[in-house]
């Protein structure tokens, strides 16, 4: 199978750089996925899980904040705010946060805090889900 | 004059004073390394990040969105506009005029740009104080530090200003920061606009121009990835400020910390003189009263026995 290069960069840290076969990310519009030789384009994204398959491996997974998938002469890069793998993820802390946003919602004292809660809520459970596969 | 054991009391607390000058020193130096440190780290990212929007500010010619317009109105402000400006402060004093300037940098904005309504957003307790008593505009329920700043904190800054923005509760956002200068300097005050980007702040060539929109297509549109991307952007730019303002703070608590240690080395030179002084003016008392009282012992003596024979 064709290969490209992939390079997952998030603002503290590489999470990735190398051949790759192919590569879903959470877009704007949904789960997309991209081989090589994909055409040239910019797509928005949105926190949740990101698959890439490196040559003959298997999947490996990581979550991912916002941020954006690059695709630029066979070249692939993904900038985001924040990348783990599964077994990197904070489990205890994500939960934490997971239900310190649902109350908030469930207050919702001002628009500013509903809005807040809703984004730290989509990171938290994206980082739940994730955290869960290869377990 | 001051007894010897007052000026030992003094001499003593200059010492105490000095070796929290000098802690206060190491410390700054340290924190100043570990800040830079971080920053060197997220710096990839937000270049690419930087690079990516400017291309996109180029090619949207058909962009409509609150984050980019296409130029800005010469001298002739909106009535109703109210303007957000982020203020990075430290949390205490004892770094010389570092915070001082931040304040006479927003002053100077605010009078330069004809700013009618404006809404503060104070980072650090020095200016969330100065601001509560001068200041009605601030936005209190705004709290933060700027001690040790994270990328974490600066995402929540963010999202905080970016909302008000979104909401339209303020028109524009500048951000008055320190700028790092290396070496004793310290750093300069700096106010730079957040939001939005003018178009004719990044102008090219059609040449350029042409190069740059053939290469992509965005998915689903310019628009959506656009106002995905300002986000991020702005706070990678915060979190820049913040670290920036961080190290000038340390830099100039450092120097001030330095000029204290030296002051107090001058001070304990002259307070030792004193009380060798002192010490020395008691010494020669002692002898003197002590010769005279011999003196006249012997010549009671002499009397005595004189008056004997």
């Amino acid at each position: 199978m064709n290969t490209f290069e992939l390079h997952i960069l998030a603002a503290q840290r590489d999470l990735f750089e190398g051949q790759a076969e192919s590569l879903i990310v959470p877009t704007t519009e949904g789960m997309y996925g991209i081989q090589a030789k994909h055409m040239n384009m910019i797509a928005g994204i949105i926190p949740g899980e990101l698959t890439y398959r490196t040559p003959g491996g298997a999947d490996t997974h990581a979550f991912v904040a916002a941020g954006m998938v690059i695709v630029k002469d066979g070249v692939v890069t993904v900038m985001v705010g924040a990348a783990e793998y599964p077994d990197e993820i904070d489990v205890n802390r994500a939960q934490r946060a997971a239900e310190q946003a649902r109350e908030e919602i469930v207050r919702h004292k001002s628009k500013r805090t509903y809005a807040e809660a809703q984004r730290q809520l989509a990171r938290a459970t994206s980082r739940l889900k994730v955290s869960k596969i290869n377990r | 004059m001051a007894t010897t054991k007052e000026i030992k009391n003094r001499i003593k607390s200059v010492r105490d004073t000095q070796k929290i000058t000098n802690a206060m020193y190491l410390i700054s130096s340290t924190k100043v390394t570990k800040a830079k440190r971080e920053l060197e780290q997220t710096r990839p990212y937000f270049e690419m990040l930087k690079e990516q929007l400017m291309s996109m500010i180029h090619l949207a010619d058909d962009v409509k969105t609150d984050y980019l317009i296409a130029s800005r109105p010469v001298d002739s402000p909106e009535q109703e506009e109210t303007v957000g400006i982020v203020v990075i402060t430290a949390d205490k004093g004892l770094c010389g005029a570092y915070n001082q300037n931040v304040i006479k940098e927003v002053q100077r904005l605010i009078t330069e740009e004809h700013i009618r309504s404006h809404k503060l957003y104070v980072i650090g307790e020095y200016g969330r104080h100065y601001y509560l008593e001068h200041d009605s505009s601030m936005d209190e329920g705004f709290d933060y530090s700027n001690m040790d700043p994270t990328l974490d904190r600066a995402r929540e800054i963010g999202d905080y200003v970016i909302d008000d923005f979104n909401e339209g509760r303020v028109q524009k956002l500048y951000i008055v920061y320190t700028a790092f200068r290396n070496g004793l300097t310290g750093g300069a005050p700096q106010s730079i606009e957040l939001l939005p980007f003018a178009k004719e702040d990044y102008a090219l060539d059609t040449q350029e121009k042409k190069s740059l929109s053939e290469i992509t297509e965005y998915m689903p549109d310019v628009v959506t990835v656009f106002e995905t991307i300002v986000p991020s952007y702005v706070k990678g730019f915060i979190y820049s400020a913040m670290v920036e303002s961080f190290c000038s703070e340390q830099s100039a608590r450092m120097t001030a910390m330095d000029a204290a240690n030296d002051n107090a080395e001058e001070l304990l030179g002259s307070l030792n003189l004193e009380y060798n002084h002192v010490r020395q003016g008691a010494i020669t008392r002692e002898i003197t009263e002590i010769s005279a009282g011999f003196r006249g012992q012997k010549r009671a003596k002499e009397l005595q026995e004189a008056r004997r024979k």
